[in-house]
């Protein structure tokens, strides 16, 4: 369906308001194109640096605050940028028709070239017990923090890898928390291993070092190469968890109100995926990332996507990819003269290159290898979306299904509201794993619309029973 | 200052903190079972935060919403395990 003419067009559509999104956003409303900024969170920031909700008062200040702020404060200069808060994108149509919700009502736009900047979601890997009340995602542990300012327990565990284990841990303990346990799935040896990357940035190494020294003055344990082996309800409020050293195999019990688990974050590409763009598989980026130009052009003409949905390399990376991206898009409508785009360019691409032997480092203190998801029971439920177990998966793979989609046909594995955003990695590694092939040659889950489930009513929009052709029924 | 607001969880009456997520409130009030899986009926509660996974869907106002990204507003009606 083409554009009615009463639609607004325009002539940037960007998806997401974190730091990629912002920074294409506002360096495009600087030209006199219009730009339309869409983000399902009701303030800008993204998750990385998310905002308090606006009634409740901030008990712990962090320097993402500071950020926020400055963020939203820059983005309501600009006329020709129209910041569409608290909607979330459920399709995108060939023709870049924009279709949007809130709570109770649908939006459509149409624009001439499209952003995505939506960010990342958690990979959390299966253990007996994770689909547990209380056990959630560490990213998810550092966005309470952070935006909610307060504990969802005292007695809290945090497990998984990456640096997001320190980064929870100091916002955690900034808010009184009484940390049980650090289970990280690496050694020491390979975080000293690493050291040599994180030199690239040494703010943030710094930032880790302090959030270390504070976990080690604290006492904190930290039990390092292992992972948890089961988590438990024990009673109203308490959480028993086992921790496995990964070689002794050693067990540690614990107990907790709370447990996050986390093992680093996973590229969104809901969208790419929908308007059937090309995917590469990477594993140090997050996986499947759409195929880009150095300008994050996809394999679709004039759809872009930026930030962590192009590939993990964190927050300030992310900033200089919206940049690049506005860059491209301004040069190409001859807003930017050939030798500013050229200079530009340089900065940016070097921006990039110096952050990529430090994101280098972190996808290797992140990543899990892959005989991890040996570890998992075949009684235990892989897609929680329609119950599927490792079992289900191990069984249609020996079966012949060698490909995601097949499994998700002959089990309903991803196939239910999440789209398999939460399964569909450990998926393709157990297919992988039985059928011993590589995890890439399973492929991925088609993109299908609504990317988020939307109700009946608000998909329908504004088309009415009389817009309905009626047939007349046929004589008898 | 946080305001106090009174919300109804499953006909009863609770205090709670205005602008909060839904999920977290739920959480410290020990409502961690939101809603049964469809075919095992496990447990589950809220997981991502981010309105990803799906897990924390329960009945907000008579309409099907997602506990982890709805705030706390005065007279809010939630109901549980269906």
């Amino acid at each position: 369906m083409n554009n009615p003419g009463k639609i607004k067009e325009f002539d940037v559509a960007i998806i997401g308001a974190g730091p990629s999104g912002v920074a294409a956003a506002i360096k495009l409303a600087k030209s006199n194109l219009t730009i339309l900024l869409i983000d399902s969170n009701e303030q800008v920031g993204g998750q990385i640096y998310k905002a308090t909700p606006k009634e409740i008062a901030k008990k712990i200040l962090i320097k993402e605050h500071d950020i926020q702020l400055n963020f939203q404060n820059e983005i309501f200069k600009y006329k020709n940028l129209n910041y569409q808060p608290n909607f979330t994108v459920w399709q995108i149509s060939e023709n870049f028709r924009i279709d949007a919700f809130n709570n109770d009502t649908t939006k459509t736009w149409y624009a001439k070239k499209i952003i995505v900047a939506n960010g990342t979601h958690e990979r959390v890997i299966p253990f007996k017990g994770w689909t547990e009340p209380g056990v959630i995602g560490l990213a998810a542990s550092t966005i309470i923090f952070k935006s909610q300012q307060i504990l969802p327990g005292k007695k809290i565990i945090l497990a998984g890898s990456g640096p997001l284990l320190l980064a929870s841990a100091n916002y955690a303990l900034k808010l009184g928390a009484e940390i049980i346990g650090i289970i990280d799935l690496k050694s020491k040896i390979e975080w000293i291993k690493i050291l040599p990357n994180l030199f690239y940035n040494k703010k943030l190494m710094l930032d880790g070092f302090l959030w270390l020294t504070k976990i080690i003055l604290k006492k904190i344990p930290i039990y390092s190469s292992s992972i948890i082996q089961s988590a438990n309800r024990i009673n109203s409020d308490t959480l028993e968890i086992q921790v496995s050293h990964l070689t002794s195999k050693k067990i540690t019990n614990l107990q907790s109100n709370i447990l996050c688990v986390g093992y680093g974050l996973i590229p969104q590409i809901d969208f790419s995926k929908l308007l059937n763009a090309k995917h590469i598989y990477n594993q140090d980026l997050g996986g499947w990332i759409p195929e880009l130009t150095p300008y994050y052009e996809t394999s679709i003409k004039d759809f872009y996507q930026v930030g962590d949905a192009s590939g993990i390399m964190g927050a300030i990376p992310a900033y200089t990819k919206g940049n690049i991206a506005a860059l491209k898009i301004l040069f190409d409508l001859n807003k930017v003269g050939g030798e500013d785009f050229e200079k530009q360019t340089k900065t940016y691409f070097n921006q990039i290159n110096q952050y990529k032997v430090f994101a280098k480092g972190i996808a290797t203190i992140s990543n899990p290898p892959s005989d991890l998801y040996e570890l998992i029971d075949p009684s235990e439920v892989i897609c929680r979306c329609e119950d599927v177990t490792k079992k289900e998966i191990i069984d249609a793979t020996n079966l012949g299904a060698k490909n995601i989609n097949q499994l998700k046909s002959w089990t309903r594995c991803g196939m239910g509201p999440c789209q398999g955003r939460t399964c569909g990695e450990t998926a393709s590694h157990i297919m992988a794993r039985t059928a011993k092939i590589q995890t890439e040659d399973t492929g991925y889950l088609t993109g299908r619309a609504p990317v988020r489930p939307v109700p009946l009513h608000l998909a329908v929009g504004e088309y009415d029973y009389d817009k309905i052709t009626k047939i007349e029924a046929a004589p008898l | 200052m946080n305001k106090n607001v009174k919300i109804i969880i499953n006909n009863e009456v609770y205090e709670a903190t205005e602008g909060r997520s839904v999920a977290l409130e739920l959480f410290s009030k020990n409502f961690h079972h939101l809603r049964n899986s469809p075919k095992l009926k496990q447990k589950r509660g809220f997981f991502c935060m981010i309105g990803s996974c799906q897990e924390c869907l329960i009945t907000i106002d008579d309409k099907k919403m997602l506990a982890c990204t709805t705030k706390i507003k005065e007279g809010m009606k939630i109901e549980l395990y269906e």
